[in-house]
């Protein structure tokens, strides 16, 4: 266990990071609900896990994460500002041509490591990029986050197997398990239970943590780092779509985001009390 | 061995970052998957993580050549190859097999399901693409001494047929060449369909009728400058092909005389929009416009 964690800390850096994020949620906005649903463990691996240098100098061994569900990558872009991947001035180009972030990541960015967008791609790429690791003898690890949503396409389906047909340990896949897809209910429209039996039956290691909650999250990383087996493994991470803006949660209106200066103003006032609290 | 595979062998002992990839198209890769071990890998009938992995190894500074039958990777996996090889435009090799007539090549009979008849007409329209069709054996294995100078993704379209015994100029990578000289028509085609028109040409000597054969089988880019010296020199030509009449040779020609404004008298024979009926290559061929008899009574006649 990492004993220089401070809890205290992170919830501060996951703040500042949630605010970033509510400063792409204007002038034609970004997937809010998807991002805030996915950012506490986001914040986690590249505040606690990833050596950021490495990622900064594109060195061969750094840990790779690939944003499947792409459209959460107002989330990522907070993140890899938070962290000095990215500047922070630069978010306030979000949505203008005379950069390059929009709704989906885009691969000239820093730290974006493939782009994303069109769903049940990532896996795929991710287990391309397990397999160079392996060629090249090095133990980096590769991490996909994909959406319970994205469980959808077939794509997906054909990676899962792949990756346990090669016993794949060095790729991580991480679901983001909000319950929702774009519109409805994942239960309610194509129904994903047991995600846990159908990854476990697919010859995956399977582990659970609430993605909201920074210790269990830190327990689950933990556990993978010290992990040899030789199999893929998959967090499968319990979620509320819009977490930490009670407006927002688990409510459908808002997947996606537009907002005047004077309502982030009261989501930022919002994520302040929320943290107070902790 | 096969000349290929011996090619692939030998390739990858030179260069480590090269991964033969195969969606369980072993075809051209029997006696070699053993011989690879970690740069073979083999996803099963997969050919969406087909194009997936290989582009993750390709970021990641890997040459991926993918295998796979051309109708399954152009059109299952168009939007893999499309977003994830041609936008980033990695270096990558997509080698399709079974396409056009070559369905039916080697005692096969594919039907509908398995024929690619508009393979090239796809490819074209992936972004930094190169698209090429060999002839031959010899010509695929002259495709992938080029391969480590990619900087974007290639689509071979393999028609798996032997050695054709003709005399070439040296190839040229992006060029297209002219294997018979002569005057009165050009005839202009690619892939398996050249030897037929290499049959046809035969014939149309022997009745002492001027004419010349290119080999046209760098699709993408056009090679524009063997188009100049086509139009110029030859009133008449012919385009032949074992594609459907969009998107392939007859339209890159059509495309090229609009912008050139050249009013060359052109001829296009080609599937149309018809599968074609399985049986052997020979018979098969009999049922479209790329009979040798058929191709030969419209240019004697023209």
């Amino acid at each position: 266990m990492n004993n220089n964690f401070n809890e205290m800390n992170f919830n501060n850096f996951l703040l500042s990071c949630k605010k970033n994020v509510l400063k792409m949620a204007k002038n034609g906005g970004c997937f809010i609900g998807s991002a805030f649903s996915c950012i506490d463990i986001l914040a986690y691996l590249y505040s606690n896990i990833f050596d950021i240098e490495k990622i900064k100098n594109m060195e061969k061994d750094r840990d790779i994460l690939i944003l499947s569900k792409g459209h959460a990558v107002a989330a990522l872009y907070a993140v890899l500002a938070q962290v000095g991947i990215i500047s922070k001035d630069r978010l306030k180009n979000y949505l203008t041509v005379k950069d390059d972030l929009y709704w989906h990541p885009n691969p000239n960015i820093p730290g974006i490591e493939f782009h994303s967008g069109s769903m049940g791609h990532g896996l795929a790429i991710g287990i391309g990029m397990a397999f160079a690791s392996k060629l090249n003898k090095i133990s980096n690890r590769i991490f996909v986050v994909l959406g319970d949503g994205e469980l959808n396409e077939g794509s997906i389906w054909e990676s899962v197997l792949i990756a346990n047909a090669y016993k794949l340990d060095n790729l991580t896949a991480i679901i983001d398990r909000n319950f929702w897809q774009a519109n409805l209910k994942t239960e309610e429209l194509i129904p994903l239970e047991s995600v846990q039996e159908k990854f476990s039956a697919f010859g995956w290691e399977t582990l659970f943590c609430n993605g909201h909650d920074v210790n269990e999250i830190r327990q689950i990383f933990e556990q993978i780092s010290k992990n040899v087996l030789d199999k893929p493994k998959v967090v499968i991470a319990n979620t509320i779509r819009g977490n930490g803006i009670p407006l927002m949660e688990d409510n459908p209106k808002y997947w996606f985001g537009d907002f005047n200066e004077k309502e982030l103003e009261k989501f930022n006032e919002i994520l302040d009390k929320e943290k107070e609290k902790k | 061995m096969e000349p290929y595979e011996s090619k692939l062998l030998s390739m990858i002992k030179k260069n480590k970052k090269i991964v033969v990839i195969t969606a369980e198209n072993r075809a051209s890769l029997k006696n070699i998957a053993e011989k690879l071990n970690q740069n073979f890998i083999d996803v099963g009938i997969s050919e969406q993580n087909l194009i997936g992995i290989g582009a993750g190894l390709a970021k990641l500074g890997f040459l991926p050549i993918m295998h796979g039958y051309s109708a399954f990777l152009t059109m299952r996996a168009f939007e893999f190859i499309r977003t994830d090889l041609g936008y980033p435009s990695l270096p990558s090799v997509v080698v399709g097999t079974f396409n056009g007539l070559s369905a039916t090549a080697n005692g096969t009979a594919n039907g509908p399901t398995h024929q690619a008849i508009e393979d090239i007409a796809l490819m074209r329209l992936v972004p930094n693409m190169t698209v090429v069709a060999p002839s031959d054996v010899s010509e695929t294995l002259e495709i992938l001494d080029n391969i480590s100078k990619l900087n974007g993704p290639l689509y071979i379209r393999d028609s798996n047929s032997g050695s054709m015994d003709i005399q070439r100029e040296p190839f040229v990578w992006g060029k297209n060449e002219c294997i018979i000289k002569g005057d009165n028509v050009a005839i202009l085609s690619y892939g398996t369909i050249l030897d037929i028109c290499l049959k046809v040409s035969k014939k149309l000597s022997q009745e002492s009728f001027s004419h010349a054969v290119y080999n046209m089988r760098f699709l993408k880019p056009v090679d524009k400058e063997i188009l100049h010296e086509i139009f110029d020199k030859f009133e008449k030509i012919f385009v032949i092909e074992d594609h459907i009449n969009m998107g392939a040779l007859g339209s890159i020609i059509k495309e090229f005389a609009w912008e050139n404004h050249k009013d060359n008298k052109i001829t296009f024979i080609n599937l149309r929009e018809n599968f074609f009926r399985p049986g052997n290559f020979i018979d098969a061929l009999q049922n479209t416009e790329l009979a040798p008899g058929k191709i030969y009574g419209k240019i004697i006649n023209s």
